[in-house]
């Protein structure tokens, strides 16, 4: 099984202040760079939206953002409600696509994941437990360093 | 089509909602000739049947892409909520300090 690696060390901080590792994971969660890819498509043609990937236990189904989805072409496949912090119970399109985690090779197939707005956060994803449900993920927060196995 | 989705979030409206209509006014039918299955409706057509939801939405990606289409089981045809805390809560995904 493949295994992906992180450590958040190179993230923006406010001011001069660099954290330390164990810090900026505390902020930031486990993230990865990734691209989010049209499925079922020539790999020439095809639209690629870079940008970062966190895992979110907490997050039942996975989400992708809106304009990123948009902006990949992904294909809609249905709709469902999510709420928001400023949307309750708001119907949003539901997409098809590939995630890739960049530098690895590994990519993840989804066929349901929530277009919703990450951008403001600078995401383009979050991994939620219906990806996690095949992966074994270790979180060494004194470290400050992550493990995803998918 | 990528603008009328973007019409629709900002509306709050479902851009499916062309799709479910037909759903819901043929359920019964649709149960009889298809128990058990997911229909793959685009418009008010019905564009295929499977024992699979993936089976559904892979041959949809690589028949009718390009313009959204409905994948659901017709003994389930209900919206299947999502539940990410993160978002309902309004917890900052990265927080600033």
């Amino acid at each position: 099984m493949p295994i992906l690696n992180g450590r958040i060390s190179n993230f923006p901080t406010s001011g001069t202040t660099q954290l330390e590792p164990s810090e900026a994971l505390a902020l930031h969660g486990p993230s990865f760079p990734g691209i989010l890819v049209q499925s079922g498509q020539n790999p020439s043609t095809q639209k690629v939206v870079e940008g970062i990937l966190l895992v979110d236990t907490g997050a039942l189904a996975t989400c992708v953002d809106q304009t990123a989805a948009t902006e990949a072409g992904l294909q809609v496949v249905d709709s469902g409600p999510i709420s928001s912090a400023t949307h309750v119970d708001q119907v949003v399109p539901i997409y098809t696509g590939i995630i890739e985690f960049v530098g690895t090779g590994i990519s993840i197939n989804f066929n349901r994941a929530y277009g919703v707005n990450l951008h403001e956060q600078g995401k383009i994803a979050l991994l939620g437990r219906d990806i996690l449900r095949s992966s074994n993920l270790i979180y060494n927060g004194t470290d400050g360093t992550y493990s995803l196995t998918m | 089509m990528k603008n009328q989705i973007e019409k629709d979030r900002l509306k709050g409206t479902d851009i499916l909602s062309q799709e479910k209509d037909f759903l819901r006014q043929n359920l019964e039918k649709l149960q009889s000739e298809h128990p058990g299955k997911y229909v793959l409706i685009q418009g008010k057509q019905v564009l295929g049947a499977f024992e699979t939801y993936d089976e559904g939405v892979n041959f949809g990606v690589n028949h009718f892409s390009g313009k959204p289409f409905l994948v659901r089981n017709v003994m389930n045809p209900q919206d299947q909520a999502a539940d990410v805390p993160a978002l309902s809560l309004g917890i900052p995904l990265s927080c600033q300090s």
